[in-house]
């Protein structure tokens, strides 16, 4: 049977719901990148999108008992994170109405930009996304056979069984063996450019 | 096998929502006392995000230690900096100690503009993540068995507040400026000690439901370490 991202959550939120933060904390995990993403397409700064999506985990958290458990996590908080977006900016273009009324007779004055996304920082993210995508390009076939039908194609541990004719403990152990040597190419990314920001710094 | 090969294998089929019910609860366990087992589970998540078409942009983002501590919660603490024994028995002992390290630290600095709690502040954090204060502290760590609850600095000092594992009692630990004696009410119950440097005197303050002994005990290893670093 396939398994839905729908049901994986769903066994955190539980968890959550009875207390557990670490469940929701892997849950903040599992979909902050995704959610940051959303947010920054309404307010087009990294910055903000990143505390809208703080204050939308924070929201959800708090109405956790309210979560319906027959619908998704996901569409749950990402309705939340693009409501506290759109409150943002009705809130930004009021308080932006008052200062121009304000300062209608003081036209020299400028309101700096504020920082959006840096090129540095999408260009970390896009060198990150190839770090994982050449490892995975690299894995033995076995090892990438597994992980990619799992992840592209969403079959559950048993269907993949199936399809590669293996034991389901042998799909388990594949699929893991690929995110280990995928984990170790991120942690060497990172460390990486750590060094290279301290060279820098110096 | 491994275990941590072995752990990392079923937050792996956590991941992919393949474990059961009571190994789930096992392993939300471990990840809780482990952040490497936390940084595995995102480094799946992100792979599984850059295996998407869109949204990668944001990949390395990360905004869950923020919330960690806007909703009041502790993080995990790295197991590989506390090799020997029991990970509660290290936080009793770090509060004590980073308190102290804090005073000490100050006293051999020159005066700033920065109040003393900004400044322990800064030392506390900086000791939590220094591997060689880790490792202090790991040495010196005998006796109480006590899980730290939480931890917190304001204008006044600083303040842990803990439980002891075997008896629930809770208690507290505070450290501030001599001068601030007044501004903070210390109940009846409460121990204090002081701790001199060349730039002033501090106070240790222990109250809570233990007993007289564990409190008079927390303060000689307060001073005990403050003496140490001297």
């Amino acid at each position: 049977m396939k398994v839905s991202n729908k049901e994986i959550d769903l066994g955190l939120v539980k968890r959550a719901k009875s207390g557990d933060y670490q469940a929701f904390d892997l849950l903040v995990l599992k979909y902050q990148s995704r959610l940051i993403s959303t947010a920054f397409k309404f307010v087009k700064d990294v910055q903000i999108a990143e505390d809208i999506v703080q204050d939308s985990f924070i929201k959800a958290f708090k109405a956790l008992e309210s979560f319906r458990e027959d619908s998704s996590f996901y569409t749950w908080i990402y309705r939340i994170t693009v409501n506290t977006s759109k409150n943002f900016l009705v809130s930004k273009k009021r308080k932006s109405e008052l200062l121009n009324s304000d300062l209608s007779d003081e036209a020299s004055y400028e309101i700096e930009p504020v920082e959006t996304y840096s090129p540095e920082d999408l260009l970390q993210a896009t060198q990150l996304k190839k770090v994982i995508t050449e490892t995975i390009d690299q894995l033995g076939e076995d090892t990438r056979t597994a992980l990619t039908l799992r992840e592209l194609d969403g079959l559950s541990y048993e269907q993949i069984a199936d399809v590669v004719n293996c034991p389901v403990g042998t799909v388990r152990s594949r699929i893991f063996r690929g995110r280990e040597v995928i984990d170790e190419a991120i942690s060497q990314y990172k460390q990486d450019n750590k060094t290279k920001y301290l060279e820098v710094k110096k | 096998m491994s275990d941590n090969k072995n752990m990392k294998e079923k937050i792996s089929a956590l991941a992919d929502g393949e474990l059961s019910d009571f190994e789930t609860r096992r392993i939300l366990d471990e990840i809780s006392s482990n952040p490497q087992y936390r940084d595995f589970w995102r480094s799946i998540q992100q792979t599984k995000l850059s295996l998407e078409e869109s949204d990668a942009e944001f990949l390395d983002s990360d905004i869950s230690k923020q919330l960690y501590s806007k909703l009041g919660k502790r993080r995990p603490i790295k197991k590989e900096q506390l090799n020997k024994p029991s990970l509660s028995k290290f936080q009793f002992y770090a509060a004590s100690f980073v308190g102290c390290f804090g005073v000490i630290i100050y006293s051999l600095i020159p005066q700033s503009s920065e109040t003393f709690s900004d400044f322990a502040s800064q030392k506390i954090n900086q000791a939590i993540d220094s591997p060689q204060a880790m490792e202090v502290l790991n040495n010196s760590v005998s006796g109480m068995n006590v899980i730290l609850q939480d931890f917190e600095s304001n204008n006044l000092g600083t303040l842990a507040n803990y439980k002891v594992n075997n008896s629930g009692e809770t208690f507290k630990v505070s450290l501030y400026p001599i001068q601030e004696i007044n501004k903070i009410g210390i109940n009846e119950a409460a121990k204090i000690s002081y701790i001199k440097s060349k730039t002033g005197v501090y106070v240790v303050s222990v109250s809570g439901n233990i007993s007289t002994d564990k409190k008079n005990q927390i303060l000689q290893k307060a001073n005990f370490f403050a003496e140490k670093l001297k």
